[in-house]
């Protein structure tokens, strides 16, 4: 009989189910809600995080991109001076390139040769390559030197800076004491001789005794600068002696901006200065072109044409920056982060309640990213009906990773071709349902998160552009383009979406210098 | 259009926070929680509360199921701590002494179970006292030994023997009563019509 009683028990309510009062429901909607906006919070803050670090991570490697282009830039336009000078002058030209930053000048002379000018690929090339140019042509007796400047000299006599050749030369006649370093200085100017003529370049040394320029020079030696403008005597050299040391250009004065450079230099076309790194702010409002629908079972017809005939998009946008760089004048790669928000309303009239596969009967709203639970209060039964009315948000971060081709470029607008792949992330989805029972009472239930939507979704990008040149680093451009889904939005339900947008991208690019 | 979660991307969804999954996670297991959580409470208004306190322990120690196991198993056993948790906290437990015998009358389960409904069966075990209702609800419900009882309740094992007997006798009690007045509201209505 003990065993009776268990099994009496056991039996009579093991089984049993019973049902919550409407008090436990509303508390447990409340309960999910407070629980769905801490965790979107949470979201929210992860993405924020995380795109301050990309936005940080994108400054900062435009930052370097924009220090380095602008070191190579001024290189550049030394080389195309040169170019410049030797165009003009066949036969032999000197130029100075003075620096009011560093208080240092460059003495480059280039003797006059056949060889080819340089070229674009050449201008463009990173600082260590143009280094690589310049000591090609030593053979062809292009070389550099350089010496400080208004560093007065503290003695008597004065040594004498010359151009000597491919050097600067500075000459001593040893009346210095021979423990005291040379300080030397060199001002500098630019001789144009006509065509055809041997260009002379004064280099003299500007201590209080004037200036003295020497023309023969023998028994040259080679110095290092030990300090920029600073030379170490040869203290074995004989009293009466000349020593003469050549100054080597070190690579800190190579990297300085000229001024002087400015009365040889003719201005360079925008697009041979121009950096090959630029980056755009852009905005689009979007337009949805339709979806592909892929049923996955029997009630799949259904939900397409609940979907289709229900689903009204609504004000659609994304906004974001990219950062491009051109391998080639008319190639060019570019990633970038975008913020997608695509809106709709779903005017869907009368829902029934359903009973889904778990038992559980509720009113469901059917959306192209998946199924939404309408939180009713009440504890419906099959057939039993709403009125209902929504409006849904679902937002994206996109990552687009874009290949474009200029098959019209002209110096101040282009016309292009831009395609790539695109990778969305779900950082939030809203559905708001306004319902009505059949007593009259109605209400509005607001849910965050869609029911089987994905989390990422992948999709290709085609689109076609115009690109216009406001300025010197400034251009406008014009993209409509079409996003095509490759992957679907949503997942485990009757039918599978994948949606295809049609976005009119405005954007302003910056050109690095 | 039916939804096809598995038990185990119902557990990833509410994982990740998605409220939908959270309510499902509700709608399927909260009438079957609340019958286990009645069997310990005084009556459903308490077992509703111990029930959704119980599922916001479920939600926050999601992350240890493994996966392993029944995940109803494990839900029912958050359920029953939870209980016994609220029925320490609320009551002071004295176990009830001078039980008196019942008659050992046979009546069949079958009969009891015809005349009997499942919520009056409920109702006679909430109406236990406290300690034979927890005593009870472990040894039959749950299937644990006296001596695993001992050690959750904080009892000695003889005493759970004890009071396991004494809940029997009350349940046994209340049944015979129950049958024989049902026996003689169905006598009264077939005299009634005649029969």
């Amino acid at each position: 009989m003990e065993n009776d009683i268990d099994e009496i028990f056991k039996n009579g309510i093991e089984s049993m189910d019973t049902e919550p009062s409407e008090e436990f429901w509303r508390k447990a909607a409340e309960d999910v809600l407070s629980r769905g906006n801490k965790a979107n919070e949470r979201k929210v803050a992860y993405w924020r995080f995380f795109a301050f670090i990309l936005a940080t991570a994108l400054f900062v490697l435009g930052y370097f991109a924009y220090k380095m282009q602008v070191g190579l830039t001024k290189v550049e336009q030394q080389v195309a001076a040169i170019k410049d000078v030797r165009t003009q002058n066949p036969a032999k030209e000197n130029i100075i390139v003075n620096n009011s930053d560093k208080d240092t000048k460059i003495v480059t002379t280039v003797k006059s040769t056949n060889r080819t000018e340089i070229n674009k690929k050449q201008h463009t090339k990173p600082l260590g390559n143009i280094y690589a140019s310049t000591s090609s042509y030593k053979n062809n007796s292009r070389q550099t030197a350089a010496a400080t400047k208004d560093l007065a000299l503290t003695n008597q006599s004065d040594p004498i800076v010359q151009s000597h050749g491919n050097n600067a030369i500075i000459k001593d006649e040893q009346k210095n004491p021979a423990s005291e370093p040379i300080q030397v200085s060199a001002t500098s100017s630019v001789n144009k001789s006509e065509p055809g003529q041997t260009n002379k370049t004064s280099i003299a040394s500007t201590s209080e005794r004037g200036q003295t320029n020497v023309t023969s020079v023998a028994n040259t030696k080679e110095v290092p600068v030990n300090a920029p403008g600073t030379i170490q005597k040869d203290t074995n050299a004989h009293p009466k002696q000349v020593s003469e040391y050549v100054l080597k250009a070190n690579q800190a004065s190579s990297k300085i901006m000229p001024d002087t450079l400015k009365t040889a230099q003719k201005e360079l076309p925008l697009r041979d200065s121009s950096s090959k790194f630029s980056i755009s702010a852009f905005f689009s409002p979007d337009f949805m072109a339709g979806y592909k629908f892929k049923p996955t079972d029997s009630w799949g017809s259904a939900a397409e044409n609940i979907i289709k005939s229900g689903e009204k998009q609504s004000f659609s946008y994304s906004a974001g920056t990219k950062a491009a760089y051109a391998v080639s004048s008319n190639f060019s790669i570019s990633a970038g982060l975008s913020y997608e928000v695509f809106s709709f309303n779903s005017n869907t009239g009368t829902v029934y309640a359903q009973k889904q596969s778990d038992g559980v009967v509720g009113y469901y709203l059917t959306t192209s990213s998946g199924i939404v639970e309408c939180p009713y209060y009440g504890v419906p039964n099959i057939g039993d009906s709403l009125k209902m009315s929504a409006s849904s948000t679902r937002r994206y971060i996109e990552i687009p990773v874009q290949v474009k081709y200029n098959f019209v470029n002209k110096e101040n607008y282009q016309f292009y071709l831009n395609a790539g792949l695109e990778v969305s992330i779900g950082v939030g989805e809203t559905t708001s349902m306004n319902w009505q029972n059949f007593s009259g009472e109605s209400g509005v239930a607001v849910v965050n998160g869609t029911e089987n939507s994905r989390s990422t979704y992948f999709s290709y990008y085609m689109g076609i552009g115009a690109n216009y040149k406001i300025g010197k680093c400034l251009s406008l451009y014009l993209e409509p383009g079409l996003h095509t889904a490759i992957t679907s939005i949503d997942d485990n339900v009757s039918v599978i979406t994948y949606p295809r947008l049609i976005s009119i991208t405005t954007g302003l690019t910056y050109h690095l210098r | 259009m039916f939804l096809k979660e598995t038990e185990e991307q119902l557990i990833k969804g509410c994982l990740a926070g998605i409220p939908a999954f959270q309510q499902m996670l509700y709608k399927r297991y909260a009438p079957k929680m609340l019958t286990v959580c009645m069997r310990y409470a005084n009556n459903q208004e308490e077992a509703e509360d111990i029930l959704q306190e119980g599922f916001i322990i479920v939600f926050e120690k999601m992350s240890q199921f493994k996966m392993q196991g029944s995940f109803e198993g494990w839900i029912r056993k958050v359920m029953v701590n939870k209980s016994l948790e609220h029925l320490r906290k609320a009551t002071k437990i004295y176990p009830v002494l001078n039980i008196d015998k019942v008659e050992d009358k046979f009546i069949s389960q079958d009969d009891i179970l015809n005349t009997i409904a499942s919520k009056e069966l409920l109702k006679m075990i909430q109406e236990l006292p406290p300690m034979y209702k927890m005593v009870f609800n472990l040894y039959v419900f749950e299937g644990m030994s006296h001596k695993e009882i001992a050690a959750q309740v904080g009892i000695a094992e003889g005493t759970s023997r004890s009071n396991l007997s004494d809940a029997r006798t009350l349940l046994k009690k209340k049944i015979h009563h129950n049958v024989t007045i049902e026996t003689k509201n169905i006598y009264l209505k077939q005299s009634a019509y005649g029969e």
